[in-house]
């Protein structure tokens, strides 16, 4: 097991900068993804870390070890990182059988036929593949490719494990799963893996930290909660689950929050909100809420501020609102039961949680 | 309408003429040929034919021989084959896509021009390379390299026929999931390994199937050994087959029918396996985004690379286009290449030698009309086959792929026992049957261009052009049309330039009338009229190359031969 450390590292494609200046220190054990929309570079960097592509710039270490440096142009080549990878097709070898595959990093390696039938019974069994040994990989389904290619990445115990979206070629309830199972293998191995996702809840749901990226750069580090509740920028805000953005103008400051009055919307409403970071009075911001974090009600309320309901969705488990805002949509969620509002009838909305970021 | 008038609908008559067609002019024939062979003197059912053929040392020698040439054939071509596409696919060769075209070129280039250019370079005392070699190197007169031999004949058929294999290697290469590679690395394994354990276990189906289509096209060929083996006596089947017909007697027509029956046999057993090694689909894999392609770097060996490819390259495109052209402006051949002795006067003589100048008017007017029909019914099978999913349009499509593995002397054998009057048709000596020879030869090859071109256009693509209210007339001139249209040409003009040097059939086919450009060019070539023949072979290969260069300007890069 060991830490990652990544020191500037950049990656340049002809002109196109796919990762620039990124540094980071991954610790023993942590469970870290890179989060981004597809083209932000995630998935460059954890192939920099495997060491199919050489950074632009920058080092590489994983423990102590210099893998990557750009100065000296040395690069360790990927078969001696001692790396477990997860491909995102999987790439489970087509002509060998599970046995087979799972095996081959032994094999490499030149372990004894004893120690790889021990071995690979061993996490066969901890990705509940037990039995499968002779099947070809044709005569698995997603999910069992996904296992196998699970297996032959742990089966060497290396210090790192590396998934590239592994989870995205799989249906939604397997998916779901998929995710708790890859967790529970990585907790009881206590080994280190650097997951590249473009799904947020997948990122969520797994993470110790997560690193958004955008356009080759890190936009924010944190753990999932931090990341959730307090966005460092309007890209990261936007880009992990839903969020109403509105413009205003801050009139007043007090502490940490500010009175903010909203621009598109008539007359003069005002709305409290958490600020961002040191902001100053007459600034125009732009105030972001969480679709959770509003209340419909049907009558009015102390700072409640009124709006029409254009269309309520039932979800099932829960509630979705459109009101109309001046010209803006604004979207909230509510319980599920909550059956007394009609579209187009005049609704009050209470924000709590505000964020208020400059503009 | 009763079932009867269903059946004889105006779809089923158009789909119906070009089955009969086929059933006419590849069914018949050939099924004749087989059932020919197996006539004795009295027209009783009997092997005698067999016997007597097998009986002769001479046929059992020329079975021997071709087994033997094509087997090497095969086999250092599926060497040079997957060395070749290795490099150009997955190192990081400099220049790898132009050396990738490069490779490629030969396929272009009519075999039995490429014999005549080695037999202009390794020609005992004379070729170009031994006379350099005694000259310059002391060696002893005639020279180290002898083209009139068995290793002469496997070079020539490597260097034309490996591209076969070279391109069904390179798109497997192209086609496999890299991931699957950067697995092993991952678990592991150094780049050699990787390349033992995964790359070629996964291509091997295309590797072989390679293997055996080159062995299909190798057994099928006429014009290299008929160029280089019998000057000396070495006879492969097709070149025993024409030396039967040539005699002209009816035991000679008797043994080569049943010398091509098993020249058959063998061509269309290889081809179909290794089609069906091809089709198979032993792998499916679950298809995922792959990963930009990270070339293998060949470290310190990537100069040496490029030098080995740039001599190859030379080897296989520049020296014998080279000897060609330098032979056609040589006056006398063997003579030493200076001012003195280079002269435009054979090509003077050509463009004044009034059968060449009939034979180039006629290859125009063969590979015209053979094309142009070879599109029409190629066209009318692969639409009735794709859109209209017709049970007729199969069996058309599976009637035409006969011929399409059966070696051009066969079908031109059969196509002579089955036109020459006896059974109430008379083509002898005719265009008409050099054109029939072609279409039925090459027809396949139109319907799978047209086919895929066909396949591309989904049928969604004709129902919203549908639903946007146009109709049936209007969706086939607005959407299918220009979307068909590249392939179209391209089918045209690969057809074009196969028939317009053909000379396999028409050796067997062409009569005082119908002479072509192969036919007079191999006769050239027999009398060893050098620079006659060179000039000729300039001529083909400017038709041929600049009509290669078009069809993939057409296509964009798509198709080429």
């Amino acid at each position: 097991m060991a830490d990652v450390r990544l020191e500037n590292v950049s990656k340049k494609f002809g002109k196109v900068e796919a990762v620039a200046a990124f540094s980071e220190i991954i610790r023993e054990g942590e469970f870290v993804s890179l989060l981004g929309p597809s083209g932000c570079g995630k998935t460059t960097t954890l192939r920099i870390i495997a060491g199919f592509e050489r950074a632009t710039t920058g080092r590489v270490f994983i423990g102590t070890e210099l893998v990557s440096c750009s100065e000296t142009r040395t690069y360790k080549p990927p078969e001696d990182r001692n790396i477990g990878m997860v491909f995102q097709s999987y790439a489970v070898w087509p002509h060998m059988n599970v046995f087979a595959n799972v095996a081959y990093p032994l094999k490499v390696r030149g372990t004894s036929k004893k120690t790889i039938q021990e071995k690979v019974g061993h996490v066969l069994d901890l990705v509940h593949l037990e039995g499968l040994e002779k099947r070809l990989p044709s005569q698995l389904s997603g999910g069992q490719q996904q296992r196998v290619a699970l297996a032959r990445a742990l089966v060497a115990e290396p210090s790192l494990l590396l998934l590239d979206e592994p989870l995205s070629n799989l249906d939604a309830k397997l998916r779901e799963s998929m995710r708790f199972e890859i967790k529970d293998v990585q907790r009881r191995l206590g080994i280190t893996v650097i997951y590249v996702t473009h799904d947020q809840a997948e990122a969520m749901v797994m993470s110790d930290r997560i690193i958004v990226m955008d356009k080759g750069y890190v936009q924010q580090t944190g753990r999932p909660k931090d990341i959730y509740e307090s966005p460092a920028n309007r890209f990261v805000a936007d880009f992990i689950g839903l969020i109403n953005f509105l413009e205003g103008t801050l009139v007043s400051v007090e502490g940490s929050e500010g009175v903010v009055a909203l621009t598109d919307v008539p007359g003069p409403v005002h709305l409290k909100g958490r600020l961002h970071s040191e902001m100053k009075t007459g600034e125009r911001v732009v105030l972001a809420a969480r679709p959770e974090s509003i209340t419909v009600l049907s009558q009015p309320a102390p700072d409640a501020i009124p709006g029409r309901l254009v269309r309520k969705i039932y979800l099932g488990n829960e509630m979705d609102y459109r009101v109309a805002l001046g010209p803006q949509e604004v979207r909230a969620t509510g319980p599920a039961a909550a059956d007394d509002l009609a579209d187009g009838s005049d609704v009050w909305m209470v924000f709590t949680r505000v964020l208020a970021m400059p503009f | 309408m009763g079932s009867i008038g269903r059946i004889l609908n105006a779809r089923n008559l158009v789909i119906g003429s070009a089955l009969l067609f086929l059933v006419v002019f590849v069914l018949f024939p050939l099924v004749l040929l087989v059932l020919r062979s197996f006539l004795g003197t009295e027209g009783e059912i009997s092997l005698q034919n067999y016997i007597a053929v097998y009986g002769k040392e001479s046929n059992w020698d020329a079975v021997v021989t071709t087994l033997w040439v094509c087997g090497l054939t095969m086999f250092f071509s599926m060497i040079f084959a997957t060395g070749l596409a290795w490099l150009v696919v997955r190192s990081n060769l400099p220049y790898r896509r132009q050396f990738r075209s490069l490779f490629f070129i030969p396929y272009v280039i009519p075999p039995y021009v490429g014999a005549i250019a080695w037999i202009l370079l390794l020609t005992p005392g004379v070729g170009y390379i031994n006379k350099i070699l005694i000259e310059s190197f002391g060696a002893e007169i005639p020279g180290p390299f002898d083209i009139y031999t068995i290793p002469g004949l496997v070079w020539v058929m490597t260097l034309f026929y490996y591209p076969l294999a070279f391109l069904n290697v390179a798109s497997a290469l192209e086609q496999m999931d890299n991931s699957l590679e950067e697995a092993a690395r991952i678990s592991g394994a150094h780049p050699l390994r990787v390349f033992w354990d995964i790359t070629l276990p996964l291509v091997s189906p295309s590797f072989f199937a390679g293997g055996l289509l080159v062995f299909a096209a190798s057994a099928s060929a006429f014009g290299v050994p008929a160029m280089i083996g019998m000057p000396s006596r070495i006879y492969v089947l097709s070149t025993q087959v024409i030396q039967y017909v040539y005699m002209g007697t009816t035991s000679g027509m008797r043994e080569a029918t049943a010398l091509s029956v098993v020249l058959m046999v063998i061509a269309v057993i290889t081809m179909t396996l290794g089609n069906r090694l091809l089709s198979r689909k032993r792998y499916t894999l679950v298809g995922g985004k792959s990963a930009r392609v990270l070339p293998v770097s060949l470290g310190r060996f990537r100069i040496a690379a490029l030098i080995f490819s740039g001599l190859l390259g030379f080897l296989l495109v520049i020296l014998p286009i080279g000897a060609i052209v330098v032979t056609s402006f040589i006056r006398v051949f063997g003579e030493p290449i200076t001012l003195e002795n280079l002269s435009l006067e054979h090509y003077a003589y050509i463009l004044t030698f009034k059968t060449a100048l009939e034979a180039f008017w006629n290859s125009l007017f063969l590979g015209i009309v053979a094309a142009t029909l070879a599109l029409f019914v190629a066209s009318l099978i692969a639409y009735y086959r794709v859109k209209v999913k017709s049970p007729l349009a199969r069996a058309a499509d599976l009637i035409a792929t006969v011929p399409y593995a059966t070696p051009g002397t066969v079908i031109a054998l059969a196509l002579i026992i089955a036109f020459s009057g006896k059974y109430g048709l008379n083509l002898y000596n005719t265009f008409a049957i050099l054109i029939v020879a072609y279409i039925v030869k090459y027809l396949a090859f139109s319907v799978r261009t047209v086919c895929a071109s066909l396949e591309q256009i989904d049928l969604s693509l004709e129902e919203a052009a549908q639903i946007s209210g146009a109709s049936w007339m209007q969706s086939f001139r607005d959407i299918i049309l220009p979307l068909v249209r590249p392939g179209l040409i391209a089918a045209w003009f690969l057809v074009f330039m196969t028939t317009f040097y053909e000379l396999t059939m028409t050796i067997l086919l062409y009569g005082p009338e119908t002479l072509n450009l192969g036919v007079i060019l191999f006769e050239m070539q027999t009398y060893s009229n050098q620079q006659a023949a060179s000039v000729l072979s300039v001529l083909i290969l400017v038709v041929v190359l600049g009509g290669n260069v078009l069809v993939s300007k057409i296509t964009k890069g798509k198709i080429t031969i």
